[in-house]
């Protein structure tokens, strides 16, 4: 995208290109389908308010995922708020009601055992295949950050993914190369 | 387990994952209902901006107007009016002795206005004016040294301001002496405000 386009154009394009790449990404970090489509919802809208402003500093797609980034932290913040109105005690009710698709569900299963920010590198990184600096960019971290942090991550997923026996074995074991950074 | 396997992993989990086409028209019906909103507001927002603009165009156009107006049309400010060879009405030369001015008023001293006529009646001061704009009206008022009042009349004749003493000026000592004042009003200056100079003399 060489030559700005409008508005429209521009959310119409990107939706055809990365929408189900947001929503994948949604799915990883957030665990919920239904909350997943509000973040697709929320983003495309939030470009076509904010493409005008748009400088070209970055590539498109980095900018939108900086925008799917915030709509994710803003679900965050509903998700503690709907927590704290609903229990007060910090459990959430609803927890899963949309996981009804079984590969998310089971993407789910595997990354719920990792913290946010292991999963939004995970997600970025190794689902979404984006560079390190692009994931830098759009969390608004350091490249230093992504790598130590995906190494971390990548660590903890492996003990998750690994079966039993294995687990042991392995930390028992070698030390293990780091994912490629 | 290695890290390409764990990527692996995910991928094959997450490839089966997409936007249900259901789902995903949907949110593009909510979205284009959202950009129809956005672009009547930005329909809105743009032709304010034009108005605006054209608005502001129109100001600065009529203020660079009103300073062109201002700078070119006003008459040139009335330069410093001097009066270099007064003479008297029978040609005899009058010197000033002292004459300063500042712009808004002038002041100057005739002596001997004339060495051989013991009395004057008629005083011719050359003028040199302002390259524009001549003045309008030359207003005389003359007192004599004993402080009573003379009546003088004064006029712009040929380059000259003359004025003319009802009575001969008796120049009969050394402090014998006439006060003229003379007011040059200049016409034309800003607001059509008189520009007004004053020049008393004195002769003795």
């Amino acid at each position: 995208m060489t030559e700005k386009l409008s508005a429209a154009e521009a959310v119409e394009q990107l939706f055809q290109l990365y929408a189900d790449d947001v929503y994948r990404y949604a799915v990883s970090v957030l665990g919920k389908p239904a909350e997943a489509e509000d973040v697709v919802q929320e983003a495309f809208i939030r470009v076509l308010k904010s493409w005008d402003g748009f400088r070209n500093e970055s590539s498109a797609k980095t900018w939108l995922w900086t925008i799917v980034r915030n709509c994710i932290q803003d679900q965050h913040r509903k998700r503690y708020r709907r927590k704290e109105f609903l229990t007060g005690e910090g459990v959430l009710l609803d927890a899963a009601a949309h996981a009804t698709d079984e590969s998310v569900m089971e993407l789910e299963d595997t990354l719920s055992q990792l913290s946010d920010s292991y999963r939004q590198v995970v997600s970025l990184r190794l689902i979404q295949d984006m560079s390190t600096e692009d994931t830098a960019k759009v969390l608004g971290w350091t490249t230093a950050k992504v790598r130590t942090t995906l190494h971390r991550a990548v660590h903890a997923l492996r003990n998750v993914m690994q079966p039993e026996g294995a687990v042991a074995g392995a930390r028992a074991g070698k030390e293990r190369e780091p994912y490629g950074v | 387990m290695e890290s390409k396997d764990v990527q692996e992993r995910l991928t094959s989990m997450t490839s089966n994952i997409s936007l249900p086409t259901d789902r995903k028209a949907a949110i593009w019906n909510n979205i284009q209902k959202e950009i129809a909103v956005y672009e009547r507001q930005n329909s809105k927002r743009r032709q304010k901006t034009i108005w605006y603009r054209s608005l502001a165009f129109t100001a600065a156009a009529a203020c660079v107007a009103a300073i062109m107006v201002a700078v070119y049309d006003r008459p040139d400010t009335p330069t410093t009016p001097h009066f270099p060879s007064p003479t008297t009405a029978q040609g005899k030369p009058a010197t000033i002795m002292m004459f300063q001015g500042q712009s808004s008023s002038w002041q100057g001293r005739l002596s001997e206005v004339s060495q051989d006529a013991k009395e004057v009646d008629t005083l011719d001061l050359n003028y040199i004016g302002p390259s524009i704009g001549t003045p309008l009206t030359v207003d005389c008022v003359t007192s004599s040294a004993d402080g009573s009042q003379m009546t003088a009349t004064g006029q712009l004749k040929d380059g000259k301001v003359r004025i003319q003493f009802s009575q001969p000026v008796q120049s009969s000592g050394m402090y014998d002496q006439a006060h003229v004042l003379v007011t040059l009003k200049w016409g034309g200056h800003k607001d059509d405000m008189p520009l007004v100079f004053n020049a008393a003399y004195q002769t003795k």
